[in-house]
């Protein structure tokens, strides 16, 4: 799971349209499960017609507005060639896609979030993989590829690289006595600022868990420090371990110390993780997590002076442990049933001309992940120092490497569980659980998980 | 003899149990004229409800539905009952059975019999109850997962009136959250409850409760001997309509207010179907899911019109 999508999806508009997907779910009901089904093949794009549909991720408005701009200019560039985006929701992409691969039948070209959730639908045959489609010297340009490889080949394009920046405001480290430009590095470290912030009265740490982002947040944030590769992941999914291990549990009694400690804001469960992002940025609490765009807007609330980046502080001495967080949040690929998969493939390199990069730039506010991409033109001095720290050394962001449906069904939950009075235990068994339906059900697919390469990316 | 049987009716009923032939060859021929007329119809029925369940039923045997590679199983029966979150989203629904429908039933009987014959205000009221059961459950659930906040409304006024100790994140605690859930269910919902029982009183003959009073009866009396025997069948069909409610049509509060959680604690059997088939892109798993809550659900039923009858033959 990834970035920029959790930062917009607290927008009202998205309230609204998570609304109307319950809507639409209420009156669908179970039929739905079996209506998404069909045998016919046929390719639901333009049928060899010159006219492919993009099913896009644009929660944001922003992006939204740019994709159909980008669109209109691909049309006026092609000889006939056309194609008809459908912008997504957040609470609706994953489960359209399911639904029309399940199918056979949709998109030519789709959105789906980086990594596992883009290759499991490949690995369930869904997906085309690029390498015959797109020149290797375009795709030389894209950045973050290593998120969406496997077998060697290149299954989807990243279209920007958002990171999850984790924060803290250096007035209200200062009102605590706190030297705010020197922000804990270890965990005793923030153990001990944060301490000093309570004694203030000042909330240490801002969260919102009601939508489980934030405790998804802390198990990546977290449980990334003890591992010393991400092929660490496997032998807990695989059943060859347990998530009990202190390998994989000790993220869990870390975040779980913190939450004892009253270090979050009491209303946490409560919040989405918009209604998190607004406890730091209304001043009331001096870390949180959040995505660039998040983090910017911080910056205009309290004072760009106020707020700054800092490291994760670290317990974990895993070689992966000072890993940044960054991502390519969703992907894009072309689909298996598409009969317009040249005219998708040419849709997607369009996507990373330099003109089009340049736009996406202005229009949405985030770093295209294409190294054409001329970053001069980022003058925001915390935008700047953002997208530097994603740009340099390695980039994990872990909810992307693990199966989607055990992220949804353990990670979730389990979060919510540590924040509300579970222990550590109980989680690390729901982990194991799910893991174990994950595996019986997706036999298959935890196969191929098993043999997949994972390599970080590294810049 | 009924009033509603005319004499023509009795003689129809009377010939068919001489003769065992119901209104002989013009009525067979009758009968068949309407076959094609039902075809459009019985077709459409089919294609929605049939066709679906065949396919539900057909993705529950099968590993990854329509996706090359998938096999013929059973593991999703067996996946899915050993998951823990199936049992606590059937406690949970059952938990909602159990206390949202006499709560229900309760509240509306009580509104109902209380507005009744109110003149024309009770009309007024009648409607302002009835209101938030045409309120989308989306709306509901949004503004209820606000006012439910532990900075929202209801903990406002409770702080307000110095009951702070009772504050409480309703929807954040495990241990309040179901509750809060069900409040807002019958909040929603006993408005048709007293729309029906309302519908039902008004039909009842004055002369009754003339003749309960002359009796001696007093307005507890009346109700008791007359007001609810009168609505005994509308009553077991709202208990119908909510039990099923319960059972298998929550997920719109669900989902818009806790998405099954904090950590599972108000998971119902719907959510955790669109967890697995939807958000988890299980379709083998959530059909088999399906197929057990829609079983379930018809034992359910059976079993409750097997306690209508018996219920109707003991009060004969």
């Amino acid at each position: 799971m990834s970035a920029m999508r959790r930062h917009n999806r607290y927008s009202r508009r998205a309230v609204l349209s998570r609304a109307a997907g319950g809507a639409a779910a209420l009156t669908m009901g179970p039929g739905l499960l079996a209506a998404c089904g069909d045998d016919d093949d046929s390719g639901g794009g333009g049928g060899g017609s010159g006219e492919a549909t993009a099913w896009m991720w644009g929660d944001a408005t922003e992006l939204a507005d740019w994709l159909r701009g980008v669109t209109a200019d691909f049309k006026a560039s092609q000889g006939g060639g056309d194609v008809q985006v459908a912008v997504q929701q957040v609470e609706t992409l994953v489960s359209n896609f399911a639904a029309a691969a399940a199918a056979r039948k949709g998109p030519d070209v789709a959105a789906q979030w980086a990594t596992q959730p883009v290759l499991a639908q490949a690995w369930a045959g869904a997906v085309e993989p690029l390498d015959d489609l797109v020149p290797e010297s375009e795709r030389s340009h894209w950045v973050f590829q290593q998120e969406n490889q496997y077998g060697g080949k290149q299954w989807a394009a990243p279209l920007y690289v958002i990171g999850q920046p984790f924060c803290y405001n250096k007035k209200l480290f200062e009102q605590a006595g706190l030297d705010p430009e020197a922000p804990p590095e270890t965990w005793d470290e923030l153990l001990a600022a944060c301490g000093a912030l309570k004694a203030e009265g000042i909330t240490p740490l801002a969260i919102g868990n009601k939508d489980t982002f934030g405790g998804r947040w802390a198990w990546a944030f977290l449980a990334v420090q003890t591992l010393d590769s991400l092929d660490d992941l496997k032998p807990p999914l695989l059943g060859e371990a347990s998530f009990a291990d202190p390998k994989y549990s000790e993220w869990a009694v870390r975040w779980k110390e913190l939450i004892d400690n009253g270090y979050y804001n009491e209303d946490a469960m409560s919040l989405d993780g918009q209604g998190g992002y607004d406890v730091f940025g209304s001043g009331k609490a001096a870390m949180a997590w959040a995505v660039e765009n998040g983090a910017l807007a911080w910056g205009e609330a309290l004072g760009a002076e106020n707020v700054a980046q800092l490291d994760f502080p670290k317990y974990g001495t895993g070689k992966l442990a000072d890993s940044y967080t960054a991502t390519q949040s969703t992907s894009y690929f072309i689909t298996s049933w598409s009969e317009e998969k040249e005219l998708g493939a040419e849709f997607l390199q369009f996507l990373h001309q330099p003109e089009q990069l340049k736009s996406q730039f202005e229009t949405c506010n985030v770093i295209p992940a294409d190294d054409r991409f001329d970053r001069s033109v980022i003058t925001n001095p915390l935008h700047k120092s953002l997208a530097d720290r994603a740009s340099s050394g390695l980039q994990i962001w872990l909810e992307n490497w693990i199966p989607p449906s055990v992220d949804e069904t353990a990670n979730g939950p389990g979060g919510q569980k540590l924040m509300t009075g579970g222990s550590v235990e109980e989680v690390t068994a729901l982990w194991d659980q799910q893991a174990k339906v994950w595996r019986e059900q997706n036999p298959d697919i935890a196969k191929r998980f098993e043999e997949w390469q994972m390599t970080p990316v590294s810049v | 003899m009924s009033e509603g049987v005319t004499p023509a009716s009795a003689r129809l009923t009377r010939r068919r149990s001489l003769t065992g032939r119901p209104g002989g060859r013009r009525a067979w021929r009758r009968r068949l004229w309407s076959v094609p007329y039902l075809i459009p119809a019985a077709a459409l029925i089919g294609f929605a409800f049939g066709y679906p369940l065949v396919k539900l039923i057909d993705y529950s045997f099968q590993t990854r539905p329509n996706i090359p590679g998938s096999v013929r199983t059973t593991v999703n029966y067996t996946l899915s009952v050993e998951d823990p979150s199936f049992s606590d989203a059937l406690q949970h629904n059952l938990t909602l059975l159990v206390a949202a429908v006499p709560i229900l039933v309760i509240v509306a009987l009580v509104l109902a019999i209380l507005l009744f014959a109110r003149g024309r205000a009770s009309h007024f009221y009648r409607s302002a109850l009835f209101l938030p059961y045409v309120v989308s459950i989306p709306v509901v659930g949004v503004t209820f997962g606000t006012i439910y906040s532990l900075n929202g409304a209801a903990n406002d006024t409770i702080r307000s009136v110095g009951l702070s100790g009772l504050a409480q994140d309703w929807l954040g605690d495990p241990s309040y959250a179901l509750f809060a859930v069900v409040t807002v269910i019958v909040w929603k919902e006993f408005g048709l409850g007293v729309l029906l029982f309302s519908a039902r009183m008004a039909s009842i003959e004055p002369d009754l409760y003339d003749a309960a009073r002359v009796d001696g009866a007093r307005w507890w009396s009346q109700h008791r001997f007359v007001t609810l025997p009168a609505l005994r069948e509308v009553i077991v069909i709202f208990i119908v309509i909510e039990a099923i409610t319960m059972l298998s049509w929550v997920f719109g509060y669900i989902y818009t207010m806790t998405k099954g959680g904090p950590g599972g604690a108000t998971i119902v059997m719907e959510y955790l179907i669109w967890t697995q088939g939807f958000a988890a892109s299980n379709l083998g798993l959530a059909s088999a899911t399906a197929v057990l809550l829609l079983g379930g659900l018809l034992v359910f039923l059976l079993a409750l019109a097997i306690v209508r009858r018996v219920f109707a033959k003991g009060v004969s």
